[in-house]
């Protein structure tokens, strides 16, 4: 299926194996049918929201959380570092998908510029209760040119009770160099020890304008630092823009765990994961990393994506 | 002063295979409960690791060479590598890896830091963060080393102190220039007014550390800015020369209410791919 998108978007033709882009009627109507959660039923999606929208690229996805109270919430720091404007666009999501805002920071951030925004402030602009847990996305649009740089230097700061935690931005959506698994990212690290246990976050990315709405069936494998499989789970459906987040002793198998490390795979869709190290006694998190695309290829010279 | 065998090392490494794989700055101070572990996952085939720890002035205290099977992982608590004569130690980490796999030899795919602070519950981080040089260039524009980071932080408590603590860590390598690099720092707030520091001079092979509030006096002022309580800054970090190096920055943020740090690597400016959204 060829779309608009392709022909005005110039750059290498996209793997056959790859499922096309949906846009507008199509898109929604991938998402309305998905729902968010099979086993509880559909959830609904706002359709008003023009979340499918093809120009916008979503830099990055990260799971966040306020309380009430004011200690706990989050922060993100952006920074523009092409050397055109671009548009800038932030989107909360709930966990199960359902889009509870959408801020346009600027329509033209000016090239080298920061900004910084505060969680509660934005949820409290649009009138979103709290307690709120969800997901936020970073969406941009270059003004012109044909190189796609998003915002680097993005960073996700978590406050806690006790801790703070921050993680920087990155979009780790897709693999690079193979075909056969669309979603493989990997992670040096997680705990479970009677104080701390590594929890993840992960997101259904699909379905940002340019890339198709389809379900995610994760799949969760935590070895010992020797390879021996602990665990090998499959998580339930999540729908696009949906989060779940999960203690890694919770998941069959998992009370096995003391150190290991942990892959995360979906054959078709592509994913955000974030790992945090959870406090169980000052139910916080302590520290945060974004997990590796298996397949970011290393070239003799340098990285690329 | 450039260690020459570590330099030739290095050229051999990259000559036969080795790709590198992580760098950074790194501290072991066992009198005061900090240590730094390394995290790696190989999930190719076995591959062949060696890790190079420097002195801040680039001379090797350690070099080891070491396999890591097929989806093993890598631990090395660096305080039980480092020769105990060495300690304290501050200084870079650097790691190469070679394995002729089926997905080819690029390198371990997942490496990390953790900053650990022994005083702390068993299995707590004080933080974490992942390196990566600044290789490649890939708008193909100079200046070829160009990080940035826009998180430093400035607070004043209720009391009028100073909440967060700034400060800068740096690792450099040469890759076929070995001219020392002259860096610029360049400190911007939120009005859009910039502080540039003095330039910093690191060696060929070497690292530096040091506070941000010392680079840029007056920092917290410059940042609260409109009579805010709390400011923040965007940080760049350039080779003024050009030079073709890997370099490596991460920002280390102390919050001196909470005792906690906030650890984050600088990221590659000019990081950027065709406008083919490849997903």
């Amino acid at each position: 299926m060829t779309t608009e998108h392709e022909t005005e978007k110039p750059g290498p033709a996209l793997q056959p194996t790859r499922r096309r882009v949906l846009q507008g009627a199509a898109g929604v109507a991938a998402l309305a049918l998905v729902g968010c959660d099979v086993e509880e039923g559909p959830a609904p999606i706002d359709l008003g929201d023009p979340e499918i929208d093809a120009d916008l690229w979503q830099t990055i996805a990260a799971y966040v959380r306020v309380n009430a109270e004011g200690t706990i919430g989050g922060r993100v720091n952006l920074f523009n570092p092409a050397d055109v404007p671009q548009r800038v666009v932030l989107q909360m999501f709930t966990t199960d998908g359902i889009l509870v805002a959408r801020e346009v920071v600027s329509d033209a951030f000016p090239p080298g510029e920061s900004a910084h925004i505060e969680l509660d402030e934005l949820l409290a602009r649009n009138e979103v209760p709290v307690p709120f847990e969800g997901s936020l996305w970073v969406g941009t649009t270059p003004e012109s040119g044909e190189i796609f740089m998003g915002l680097q230097g993005i960073v996700f700061d978590w406050y806690g009770p006790s801790h703070q935690a921050s993680v920087h931005g990155m979009r780790d959506f897709g693999n690079s160099n193979q075909d056969t698994v669309w979603t493989d990212l990997v992670l040096p690290k997680v705990v479970n020890t009677d104080r701390f246990v590594t929890k993840i976050a992960v997101l259904n990315a699909s379905a940002d304008g340019v890339s198709e709405a389809l379900m995610a069936h994760p799949q969760v494998i935590i070895r010992d630092d020797s390879g021996a499989e602990l665990v090998n789970a499959e998580l339930g459906p999540l729908a696009p823009y949906c989060t779940t987040l999960f203690a890694v002793s919770d998941l069959p198998g998992g009370a096995a765990i003391e150190t290991g490390t942990v892959q995360i795979r979906d054959t078709e869709t592509g994913l955000v994961a974030v790992a945090f190290v959870f406090d169980r006694d000052n139910e916080g998190f302590a520290s945060a990393d974004h997990f590796f695309d298996r397949h970011f290829v290393v070239h003799g010279t340098g990285f690329t994506g | 002063m450039t260690d020459i065998a570590t330099l030739e090392r290095f050229g051999v490494l990259y000559g036969t295979g080795f790709v590198p794989s992580i760098g950074g700055w790194i501290q072991v101070a066992p009198n005061l409960g900090i240590s730094t572990v390394l995290n790696a996952f190989n999930t190719l085939g076995s591959q062949t690791v060696e890790i190079f720890l420097l002195n801040q002035a680039g001379d090797p205290v350690h070099v080891q060479q070491l396999e890591v099977g097929s989806y093993e992982a890598l631990r090395l608590d660096l305080e039980d590598v480092i020769p105990p004569a060495s300690l304290p130690f501050e200084g870079s980490l650097w790691l190469w890896a070679k394995g002729a796999t089926d997905e080819g030899a690029i390198g371990l795919q997942a490496v990390d830091l953790d900053f650990v602070d022994r005083n702390r519950p068993d299995g707590y981080a004080a933080g974490s963060v992942h390196l990566m040089f600044d290789f490649l260039d890939t708008l193909d524009a100079g200046p070829f080393l160009d990080l940035v980071t826009p998180r430093v932080m400035a607070e004043k408590t209720p009391e009028g102190s100073d909440r967060y603590q700034n400060y800068l860590g740096l690792a450099q390598i040469p890759i076929n220039d070995y001219g020392p690099p002259t860096l610029e720092l360049t400190l911007s707030n939120e009005a859009g007014e910039t502080l540039d520091a003095a330039t910093l001079q690191i060696p060929v092979i070497g690292s530096w550390f040091g506070s941000l509030e010392a680079l840029f006096p007056g920092l917290p002022d410059f940042l609260i800015t409109d009579g805010a309580r709390r400011g923040y800054g965007t940080l760049n970090v350039r080779d003024a020369n050009d030079g073709y190096n890997g370099l490596v920055a991460m920002l280390k943020v102390v919050d001196v209410v909470s005792g906690e740090m906030l650890v984050n690597h600088l990221n590659d400016r000019s990081f950027a791919r065709p406008a083919q959204k490849d997903e």
